[in-house]
C-alpha cells in the first residue's frame, strides 16, 4: 500500500515524538471492592497505566522545557527525583498544559524489569497458585502464538494462533453488555450472515458433488457448479434447520462471521460441575489450543511492553562467587498474612500484589513461625520475607501477576541480603569491623570541611551500615 | 643412540632450558641497588684489621656517591629528548577516542543562535504546537497544517517561509539604519530580548509598555538623551541645540515577541505607520501585526529561536551597513528635522562669514580687487610662467 506523500515538514511531525505519543486508554474498570465508599482510593496507583510517561533532561528540566507547548512551572517539575510526567492534555481552553506525576508506573516498570522475569501466557485459572502452574504455559513470543500480521481471509484458521480478535470474548462479557452488543453489533448483520451462510452451503455443496462425480468417474467443470442463486430452497432451509439443532457448528460459523474470541471451558472443574458434567460434553468441540481461550484475550499484546525475555533459564553472575546456581531472590513485602477466611498470604514484589502458593511448601509450614502466619505490629516498617519470582502474566483485564516459585535456597538469600550489605558473609563480616581512622589534626579537618550534605544518610537511609 | 635423532631428543630440553645469560644480563642493568654486604665480624683488640674494613668501607661508599651523582646527571642529560618524546606522543595519540558532544543545551540557542532555522530546528523548538483547538482564531487558519492532541499544529514550511521573510525586513531596515525596537515582556522573555537586541544593535523592552509611547511621545518621553552619529556610527558634536529641541524619536521597526500582551503597542505602531513584526500563535489576530511570524509564543525555547534568527539578521544588516559605509555607500537619508536644522546652521554661517567680510571690508583689512591670476596657479606653474616654459626644472 503507497502512503499519501506528505511534505517535508509534514513527515518530520508524523515522525516526531509529540505525534508518536498513544492516546490514553480507557481506565481499569473498577472491581467491586474498590467500587465500594470505603476502599476507594484516588491516589492508588491504577492496574495498568492509562497514559505514556514522559521525562526530560536534566538541563531541559531546569528551564521547564519538556518538549510541550509551554514550560511547565519549575516549583513542581524540578524537585522530583523520579523525573516522570503523565501529560492528559498538552493546552487546555484554560490555557495549561495539564499534567500530573507518572513516577508511579515509571518507577513500577523499572523495578519489575530489574527482576528479569519472562512474561507468559497466563495460567489455567485456579493454577495461579500450584508450583506445577508453570508447566503448560509458554513465552508469549513464541512464534506460533504471536500472529500478528494476519490476512483477513486468514483470520478463521490462524483463531489458535492469535490474540486480537475484532468480536468480543463472549465468556467475559455481563447479560448487559451481551445484550447491547446483540442489538447494536449482531442484529444489523443478519443480511450479511444470511450471505455468509449461502457462500458456505453453496461452497459445501458444491464440494460434495465435485466429488461425487470424480468417483463415478465423471467429467466435472466449472459450469456444472451451481450458485447462490440456483441453489434449491429446500436445501437451504434443511441446512439452517440441522445447524440450529448443532451448537458446536452453529458457534463456528458465528465465530467466524463475527471474529470472536475463542472459549475454553475453565480447566478447574468444581464437584458441582463434575457432577453434572454432560452438560459439558457439547463443549468438547469448542475446545482450542488457544492460550487466551480460557482467561480471555489481552487487551493489548499479551506482553504489555513490560518485558521482552523469552526465557528465565538463565543464570546470575556474582561478582565474586561467580555464576549462581539460582537467580537472586527478592525481597516481598508481606502486605496480608494468611487467615482463615484467605488461604493465600498476599505479598507486594516490586510495587505488584502477589499471592504466595499452596502445597507443601516452607511458607505453609505449620511450624515455621513464618511472617506469613501471623502478623506482628511490633515490627518496624512491616514483616518481609525472601521469595523468587519465577514468572508473569497479563490478564485479560491488563493486571500483571507474579508467579512465586514455593522454594528460595538459603545459600541464595544469604547472597542476595549481602550483596545489600544486610547478610553475614565475607563483606558483612568485614563492615562488622569498621577500621577505626586515627584521630589526628588531618583527619579532623577533612571530616569538618566535608559538603554539608551527606547524601542518603542526611535523611535516616543507611545502606547496609551497622549502627554501633 | 641414533645420531639423527639427537636433535630432537635432545634440542627440546635444550631449547627450553632457562637461558643462563639473559638473565644475569637482566640483574646486571636492574636499578635496584643491590645490599652491600660488609663484614661486621671484627675480632676484639685488632685494631688494624678495624680501620682498614673502615677505610675499605668508606672508599666504598663514596665510589656509591660518584656513581649516584653520574646516573642523576645521565637522567637530567636525558630529560629534554624525554620530553619531546613525550609532546610527540601526547600528540599523536590526542585525537584517539571517541568525542562526547553534548547535542542540546539550552542556553545554546541564546547565546549563538542560527542565522536560519531549518524545519528540523522549529519542530525540535516546539515553533510548531498552537493552542486548545477551540481558542483558535480562525484567521490562522491558512497556517494551520492540522490538529492533534486537541491542540492546532502549525505548518512547519509556513513558520519558516514567514521567518525567513521577517528576517528579510529586520536585516534590510537595520542596513537602512533604521531604529529597531524588540519587545518581548513575558515572563523569561528577558534574556532573549536582550540578547537579540545586543546582536541587531537594537532597543529592547522586556517591561510593560508604557501606553502612549509613540503617540504621545512629546510628553512622555520629553528630556530623553538622544546623540548624532554619522554614517559610521560616530557621535558628532555641534548638534546640541538641535537635540535640545528636537521631538523623541519613534522606532522604524518593533518586533514584538508576544502580541497578546502588547495590543496597544501595536496600535500605537499602526497609527504612527511603523512596521511591526510579530509570533502569531493560533489564538492571536493575525491583522495586528505586519509581518506575521505564525509559531508558538508561549515556549522560550520557540521564542528564542525565532526571536536568534531575527536577532542574526538584525546583526548582518548592521555590518552590512557599517562595511558600505566605509567605502563611502550610504542608503539612508538624513531625517528631515536634522537636515532643516543643518542647512539652516550652514545659512547662518554662511551670514556671518558675509557680515564679518563686509565689516573687515569696510575697515579695509582686505584688498577686494579679486584675484590675480597668480594666486590660482600652483608653484610649478608660477616657476614657468615666470621662467619660461623651457626654464622649468623637470620632476623626473
Amino acid at each position: 500500500m503507497a502512503s499519501r506523500s506528505v511534505s517535508p515538514g509534514g513527515a518530520l511531525l508524523r515522525a516526531s515524538r509529540m505525534f508518536s505519543m498513544p492516546a490514553p486508554l480507557p481506565p481499569p474498570a473498577q472491581d467491586a471492592a474498590q467500587a465500594t465508599f470505603r476502599s476507594h482510593s484516588d491516589t492508588a496507583t491504577t492496574a495498568y497505566p492509562t497514559h505514556q510517561v514522559i521525562t526530560t533532561f536534566s538541563h531541559a528540566r531546569k528551564e521547564g522545557d519538556w518538549g510541550l507547548k509551554r514550560p511547565l512551572p519549575l516549583r513542581s517539575t524540578t524537585k522530583s527525583s523520579t523525573p516522570m510526567l503523565r501529560i492528559k492534555a498538552i493546552d487546555t481552553i484554560e490555557q495549561i498544559t495539564d499534567y500530573a506525576s507518572g513516577a508511579d508506573h515509571g518507577l513500577s516498570l523499572l523495578k519489575f524489569q530489574e527482576l528479569g522475569l519472562p512474561i507468559v501466557t497466563p495460567p489455567p485459572r485456579g493454577a495461579e497458585h500450584r508450583a506445577e502452574a508453570a508447566v503448560g504455559i509458554r513465552s508469549v513470543f513464541e512464534d506460533d502464538i504471536d500472529c500478528t500480521d494476519v490476512a483477513p481471509k486468514d483470520r478463521p484458521k490462524l483463531v489458535d494462533r492469535r490474540w486480537r480478535f475484532s468480536g468480543p470474548w463472549l465468556a467475559g462479557m455481563s447479560p448487559g453488555d451481551f445484550k447491547k452488543y446483540l442489538a447494536e453489533k449482531v442484529r444489523p448483520r443478519r443480511h450479511e450472515f444470511r450471505a455468509f451462510l449461502m457462500t458456505k452451503i453453496v461452497r459445501d455443496l458444491n464440494e460434495a458433488r465435485r466429488e461425487r462425480a470424480l468417483n463415478r468417474g465423471e467429467t466435472w467443470d466449472e459450469s456444472d457448479e451451481i450458485t447462490a442463486e440456483t441453489v434449491p430452497g429446500e436445501i437451504v432451509s434443511e441446512f439452517l434447520r440441522g445447524v440450529r439443532q448443532q451448537n458446536a457448528t452453529l458457534f463456528k460459523l458465528v465465530g467466524e462471521f463475527l471474529d470472536l474470541a475463542p472459549l475454553k471451558r475453565p480447566s478447574e472443574l468444581d464437584i458441582t460441575s463434575l457432577a453434572n458434567s454432560f452438560r459439558y460434553q457439547a463443549d468438547v468441540a469448542h475446545d482450542t489450543r488457544n492460550p487466551y481461550a480460557e482467561n480471555g484475550p489481552p487487551s493489548t499484546h499479551p506482553s504489555a511492553g513490560l518485558s521482552y525475555i523469552r526465557t528465565n533459564g538463565y543464570m546470575d553472575n556474582h561478582p565474586v562467587y561467580g555464576p549462581q546456581k539460582e537467580r537472586k531472590p527478592v525481597e516481598a513485602r508481606v502486605l496480608k498474612p494468611r487467615t482463615n477466611q484467605n488461604y493465600y498470604a498476599k505479598l507486594g514484589i516490586a510495587g505488584f500484589v502477589s499471592e504466595t502458593l499452596s502445597g507443601d511448601n516452607i511458607h505453609n509450614q505449620k511450624s515455621a513461625k513464618s511472617p506469613l502466619r501471623q502478623f506482628d505490629p511490633d515490627l518496624k516498617g512491616g514483616a518481609k520475607i525472601y521469595v523468587h519470582p519465577s514468572l508473569a502474566s497479563v490478564d485479560s483485564a491488563g493486571k500483571l501477576l507474579i508467579l512465586v516459585r514455593d522454594f528460595v535456597d538459603p545459600e541464595a538469600e544469604l547472597v542476595a541480603r549481602e550483596l545489600i550489605g544486610d547478610g553475614e558473609g565475607l563483606f558483612g563480616q568485614q563492615q562488622r569491623q569498621p577500621v577505626e581512622e586515627e584521630l589526628s589534626q588531618e583527619t579532623l579537618r577533612r571530616k569538618y570541611s566535608q559538603k554539608v550534605s551527606q547524601g542518603a544518610e542526611d535523611y535516616g537511609i543507611s545502606f547496609g551500615k551497622v549502627d554501633n | 643412540m641414533i645420531i639423527r635423532n639427537f636433535g630432537l631428543r635432545h634440542g627440546r630440553q635444550a631449547l627450553s632450558a632457562p637461558p643462563s645469560a639473559p638473565s644475569s644480563c637482566l640483574r646486571l642493568l636492574s636499578t635496584q641497588k643491590t645490599t652491600t654486604t660488609t663484614t661486621t665480624t671484627a675480632v676484639a683488640g685488632n685494631q688494624e684489621a678495624m680501620e682498614q674494613l673502615a677505610a675499605l668501607s668508606a672508599t666504598h661508599a663514596a665510589r656509591e656517591a660518584r656513581l649516584a651523582a653520574k646516573r642523576q646527571q645521565h637522567e637530567i642529560a636525558e630529560m629534554p629528548s624525554k620530553f619531546k618524546k613525550f609532546i610527540a606522543y601526547q600528540k599523536q595519540t590526542e585525537k584517539l577516542g571517541s568525542e562526547v558532544e553534548r547535542r542540546y543545551l539550552p542556553d545554546e540557542i541564546i547565546r549563538n543562535p542560527p542565522h536560519d532555522a531549518s524545519l528540523e530546528e522549529l519542530m525540535a523548538a516546539q515553533c510548531h504546537m498552537g493552542h486548545h483547538t477551540s481558542s483558535w482564531n480562525p484567521a490562522n487558519s491558512r497556517y494551520i497544517y492540522g490538529e492533534r492532541s486537541d491542540i492546532h499544529i502549525i505548518s512547519l514550511e509556513v513558520i519558516a517561509a514567514h521567518l525567513r521573510r521577517a528576517a528579510r525586513v529586520v536585516e534590510e531596515v537595520a542596513y537602512h539604519g533604521g531604529l529597531i525596537l524588540l519587545v518581548g515582556n513575558r515572563k523569561g522573555q528577558m534574556p532573549i530580548v536582550t540578547r537579540m537586541a545586543e546582536l541587531a544593535g537594537a532597543c529592547h523592552l522586556f517591561q510593560k509598555w508604557t501606553p502612549g509611547c509613540i503617540t504621545n511621545k512629546d510628553v512622555l518621553l520629553a528630556g530623553g538623551q538622544l546623540k548624532i552619529v554619522n554614517e559610521r556610527d560616530e557621535e558628532l558634536g555641534g548638534f546640541e541645540e538641535h537635540l535640545r529641541d528636537c521631538r523623541p524619536v519613534t522606532p522604524d521597526l518593533v518586533v514584538c515577541l508576544n502580541p497578546l500582551e502588547n495590543y496597544t503597542l501595536l496600535r500605537e505602531c499602526a497609527l504612527a505607520t511603523v512596521p511591526t513584526v510579530g509570533i502569531v500563535d493560533t489564538d492571536a489576530d493575525p491583522s495586528w501585526v505586519t509581518y506575521q511570524i505564525p509559531g508558538n509564543d508561549d515556549s522560550l525555547r520557540s521564542v528564542a529561536l525565532i526571536a536568534g534568527v531575527l536577532g542574526r539578521a538584525g546583526e548582518r544588516g548592521q555590518q552590512r551597513r557599517l562595511e558600505d559605509a566605509k567605502q563611502g555607500i550610504v542608503k539612508w537619508q538624513t531625517p528631515r528635522d536634522v537636515r532643516g536644522y543643518i542647512d539652516k546652521a550652514n545659512s547662518l554661517a554662511a551670514e556671518e562669514a558675509k557680515a564679518e567680510r563686509e565689516k573687515r571690508l569696510a575697515e579695509g583689512a582686505v584688498d577686494e580687487s579679486g584675484l590675480k591670476p597668480a594666486d590660482l596657479m600652483t608653484e610649478d606653474e608660477f616657476l614657468a610662467e615666470m621662467f619660461g616654459h623651457g626654464a622649468a626644472p623637470s620632476k623626473y
